[in-house]
């Protein structure tokens, strides 16, 4: 399927949108020139193009900076404003390259998380084993966090006692 | 391994902290807690081995500080599952490991106990490579058998390539993540440091459980799912991605690794591994995602040290300039601090989606590609793998030598994003949770080669890794 043509060597194509698996190297000779070829450079990775740069993400401003100190629960009094908005616009400039791709708006965001993408449907016996698996359960990683409640209704549960009274 | 040997590395450690600046904390009366060789419990798999955890991993008997001044007083209530397993299988934990604090770097300088010191340079002062700098330097030094670090882009990876040792991150969700203390929890994954490969597969399979407290470990009917479809195999189908190793060596390390690269090479050839270009086009972003997502999610994750939930309080006021717990706050080091700001920003509604979902989105587009290279299925997405795949992908694992601590400090003022073109090679296989073992290139050199495979497959990675690592080196 994927068995396409990456030539190695001096014939090294210009770069590919989609992954590619090259035609399998015949000699050490030839993985050498592969390896040691400086057709591209790392540090071509970490530049934005020149197209690009019409779609950078907003540079901080004072006011962005003090706004994100609060946000970020750090003290804005006292603080070097002037350097964390260098560094601040560093980060971003460095970020920026995001947006040097096309992307497909099929991408789903939620397939990002790196659990099933689906999940097989619960069966009626499934969900009774579950249960049951519960019940039996000592420990399921979870603590009960009303348990301290002593007064409760239509949801909403009053702990009178301090949480941690009685314990070490 | 026997008590004497335990012993014998037990009473290294004061010197070897006092040279490397190893550990947060040590564990004075482990050396009364090694048992005697014939004891019934002395069969347990892993005893009489000597082992420090990286700091970030809660212990409910040592103090878990992630080397941050916020938490420095700070004791667990509990052991991480990842800890409690070790303490079952008979390991013993001999301290804490210094680490870039909450994670946070990638080169062991930015902790609140100081840099740590690379054992292979024992008259200069080099980095060790971070974030699990103290774990890599543990084992490099000889102080531990090995240690637990955790991998969040490339942590237990780049220290273990500039140490010269063996650094494995295994699958996301293979090994528990209850108890190590969030950074980035899409991402963060628990890792092994060892020097000799049969003792750190001994490690793995007593960590490789699924857990019910992580609601990200790998269920049981995944990994046996997994565990049908692995094929042992002689030889393998190996893929040399052009982005992480072409035109990418400076002058200076193209010189330190072509003899010894081209060696390796032609020790493949002749194994009769069969080696192939590859092209992944979109690991070019993942170095840009990873820096958005992980500081995204720390701001989220770190929002609990607020000196009431986490961390010492501050004895000055809550509420300075009107921001709650600023001063309490102030405690985190500044590479965090720039971390948590970069990270609100991606936030931002202004930016969101611009920035946190595109990187989102281009995470997904590794994640479809790495399924499109690998022959061996991706049970997580429903790929059913390429049937003219690859097993492995291979490549360096660190794109220049380890500096020295000044260089360090002087590049970090001119400006922070120097630091993060050392996980350059590492970030992409942590982005789609790939099993990934790092090795030494030559014995004593700080040059690694990592090799990955497709997710789950991390039988594959360590099969092969028995195979390319030379004993002799």
């Amino acid at each position: 399927m994927y068995q396409n043509i990456l030539r190695v060597g001096r014939c090294v194509r210009p770069y590919s949108s989609r992954p590619l698996i090259g035609l399998k190297f015949q000699s050490f000779n030839e993985i050498k020139e592969y390896i040691f070829k400086d057709n591209c450079c790392t540090n071509e990775y970490l530049s934005q193009s020149e197209q690009a740069k019409d779609h950078c993400l907003p540079v901080a401003s004072r006011e962005t900076v003090l706004k994100l100190l609060k946000l970020s629960g750090l003290p804005s009094k006292g603080a070097d404003i002037e350097g964390i908005q260098e560094t601040l616009n560093k980060q971003i400039s460095f970020i920026n390259i995001l947006h040097d791709t096309d992307l497909d708006d099929s991408l789903d965001v939620k397939e990002t998380r790196l659990l099933r993408r689906k999940s097989p449907p619960l069966s009626y016996q499934d969900l009774i084993a579950k249960i049951n698996d519960g019940q039996n359960s000592d420990s399921n990683g979870s603590w009960d966090s009303t348990s301290r409640a002593t007064m409760s209704k239509n949801g909403y549960f009053i702990i009178r006692e301090e949480i941690l009274n009685g314990t070490d | 391994m026997s008590s004497k040997a335990a012993l014998k590395r037990i009473q290294l450690i004061p010197e070897l902290q006092k040279k490397y600046n190893i550990f947060t904390h040590i564990e004075n009366s482990v050396a009364e807690k090694v048992l005697p060789d014939d004891s019934n419990d002395s069969n347990a798999p892993l005893s009489h081995l000597v082992t420090g955890i990286k700091d970030n991993i809660v212990t409910y008997d040592m103090p878990t500080t992630c080397g941050s001044k916020i938490l420095l007083d700070y004791i667990s209530p509990f052991d991480a599952t990842c800890v409690k397993l070790l303490r079952d299988a008979g390991a013993l934990l001999v301290g804490k490991t210094n680490l870039d604090e909450f994670g946070m770097g990638s080169a062991g300088t930015h902790s609140h106990f100081g840099p740590v010191r690379n054992p292979l340079f024992p008259n200069e002062n080099v980095v060790a490579g971070g974030s699990s700098s103290g774990s890599a330097a543990a084992v490099a030094a000889g102080a531990v058998d090995f240690a637990l670090g955790t991998d969040t882009g490339g942590s237990v990876r780049l220290p273990a390539a500039y140490t010269s040792i063996l650094g494995f991150k295994p699958s996301y969700g293979r090994i528990s993540r209850y108890g190590v203390i969030a950074y980035a929890q899409s991402l963060d994954t628990v890792g092994i440091l060892a020097k000799d490969l049969s003792l750190l597969r001994k490690v793995f399979r007593v960590l490789d459980k699924y857990d019910e407290k992580d609601p990200t470990s790998l269920d049981n009917e995944l990994r046996a799912a997994i565990s049908n479809r692995c094929i042992k195999r002689n030889t393998y189908k190996i893929g040399i991605p052009r982005e992480f190793i072409q035109g990418s060596l400076t002058k200076e390390l193209a010189k330190e690794l072509t003899e010894p690269l081209s060696n390796f090479l032609k020790k493949l050839l002749q194994q009769g591994h069969e080696l192939y270009p590859v092209s992944i086009p979109s690991t070019k972003f993942a170095l840009p995602i990873y820096f958005t997502i992980s500081p995204a999610e720390a701001a989220s994750n770190l929002a609990r040290y607020d000196g009431i939930r986490y961390g010492t309080r501050s004895e000055k006021n809550d509420l300075e300039d009107g921001t709650f717990f600023s001063s309490t706050r102030d405690a985190f080091g500044q590479v965090v601090k720039d971390r948590l700001v970069l990270g609100n920003y991606s936030l931002c509604s202004e930016t969101f989606k611009d920035s946190y979902i595109r990187a989102q989105k281009l995470r997904v587009k590794i994640i479809d590609e790495f399924d499109s290279i690998f022959r061996f299925p991706n049970l997580l997405t429903g790929s059913e793998g390429n049937a003219y795949g690859l097993d492995l992908i291979l490549g360096l694992t660190n794109d220049g030598l380890p500096q020295s601590i000044d260089y360090y400090n002087e590049k970090k003022i001119s400006s922070p994003t120097n630091e993060y073109k050392n996980d350059i090679f590492v970030t992409p296989m942590s982005l789609a949770g790939l099993p990934v073992i790092s090795f030494p290139l030559l014995k004593g050199k700080p040059l690694g080669i990592q090799i990955a495979g497709q997710y789950g497959d991390d039988s594959t990675v360590l099969d092969a890794c028995s195979l390319l690592v030379d004993r002799d080196n």
